[in-house]
């Protein structure tokens, strides 16, 4: 036993020898200037970010606001929505609210927009995600769609009596 | 009064300084990890380059915060640990494809049981050893196989405890004891047969008495 120990230890000695030549070793300088340069990129990144992130933070608010009036303002004065008859219809309940087919931009800007009353079938609906009763799936409902010039759809509203909810 | 921080509370502090931008810490976490990393890079890859890049690139990345450390799995130096090794597989792996056809026959031949044995490779490597006795513990660590390599290198010259052992190769630690003592005996047998001068045999001497690796080190 005390020799199977003894023959073991010359190879502790090798490593202990091994370990103290080495200790002193160390990564050379140059890995130094790397990882500042790598340092001064990371930081000088996520400095402009937390600026900008907390500029933002407090600008972003009254942007939304000032950018929402400005909206609401020319949406009103402009002339489209300022002679469309079509706004009264809504209120009364005997039409649903338009729904947007194209941007409010892009309604607005239409120089000569048609109001067309049509029949939209159930199943046209089903493949535009409205869930239809199959029984039912051969009806249609009435509506109105808002077309440009051109007859590109822009809005769409349902008629009362439309059995839409 | 403050408290000293222990090892592995003063290493998250650095590192949680370090994320937040602090320069001081970076220069605290790089020189108190450097060296062993260094050291550990050196010995597994034979090559001070490879061993200067692997330790800069496992900086770069803990700097850029890529590294998913998890203080609950173990120290930081572990985790480097595995970091370093895993960078230095990646580069065994990219060399392994420029390998010649010639080796790969060797290999197949070598199916008696002591495929372990790995030809030491000509390496770029500048002699960092002004050290006969030195160097050659360094040319036998390179002369066994990786895997056996990396759990000598963390045991003998790094302290590391078999649980730090196998979580940082990725194995369970009935293996890292098996590896252990297989590395011991084959290290003992390149040494032995260096010291009388006789050629490398893979094969112990059989008047060689060994016994288990000591287990002297903490296992948990």
């Amino acid at each position: 036993m005390i020799s199977n120990l003894l023959r073991d230890h010359p190879l502790d000695r090798e490593f202990d020898y091994l370990r103290e030549k080495l200790a002193d070793l160390g990564a050379p300088p140059q890995i130094d200037a790397a990882l500042q340069k790598a340092f001064r990129k990371q930081h000088s990144h996520s400095g402009r970010a937390t600026r900008f992130g907390m500029a933002g933070q407090w600008l972003a608010p009254g942007v939304a606001i000032v950018v929402s009036v400005a909206m609401c303002t020319w949406l009103m004065l402009s002339p489209f929505f300022a002679t469309l008859p079509l706004l009264d219809r809504s209120t009364d309940g005997s039409a649903t609210a338009f729904i947007a087919l194209q941007t409010l931009e892009q309604i607005a800007l239409e120089p000569n927009p048609r109001l067309i009353e049509t029949q939209i079938p159930h199943m046209l609906l089903s493949t535009m995600g409205v869930v239809i009763s199959p029984d039912r799936a051969d009806e249609s409902l009435r509506a109105e769609v808002l077309v440009s010039a051109a007859g590109q759809p822009l809005a769409l509203r349902f008629l009362a009596g439309s059995n839409l909810k | 009064m403050d408290m000293p921080l222990s090892d592995a509370n003063l290493d998250l502090d650095l590192l949680r300084r370090l994320r937040s931008g602090d320069h001081a810490a970076l220069t605290s976490l790089y020189q108190r990890h450097q060296g062993s990393l260094y050291r550990f890079a050196i010995l597994r890859a034979g090559s001070t380059q490879v061993a200067a890049d692997v330790v800069q690139d496992v900086f770069i990345a803990l700097i850029e915060n890529k590294l998913k450390f998890d203080p609950t799995r173990g120290a930081l130096l572990s985790f480097l640990f595995g970091v370093t090794r895993n960078l230095i597989l990646k580069r065994d792996e990219a060399e392994r494809r420029f390998l010649p056809i010639a080796r790969e026959n060797h290999d197949n031949d070598a199916n008696t049981g002591d495929n372990d044995m790995i030809d030491p490779r000509p390496l770029p490597l500048e002699k960092i050893l002004a050290d006969a006795r030195a160097e050659q513990v360094r040319q036998a660590l390179l002369t066994i196989a990786p895997h056996y390599r990396d759990v000598l290198i963390l045991y003998e010259m790094h302290d590391m405890s078999y649980v730090d052992i196998a979580a940082i190769c990725h194995i369970d630690i009935g293996t890292v004891r098996s590896r252990l003592s297989r590395a011991r005996a084959k290290i003992a047998a390149l040494l032995g047969a260096d010291q009388t001068n006789q050629p490398a045999n893979p094969t112990p001497p059989t008047t060689e008495l060994r016994r288990p690796v000591a287990h002297t080190k903490q296992e948990a």
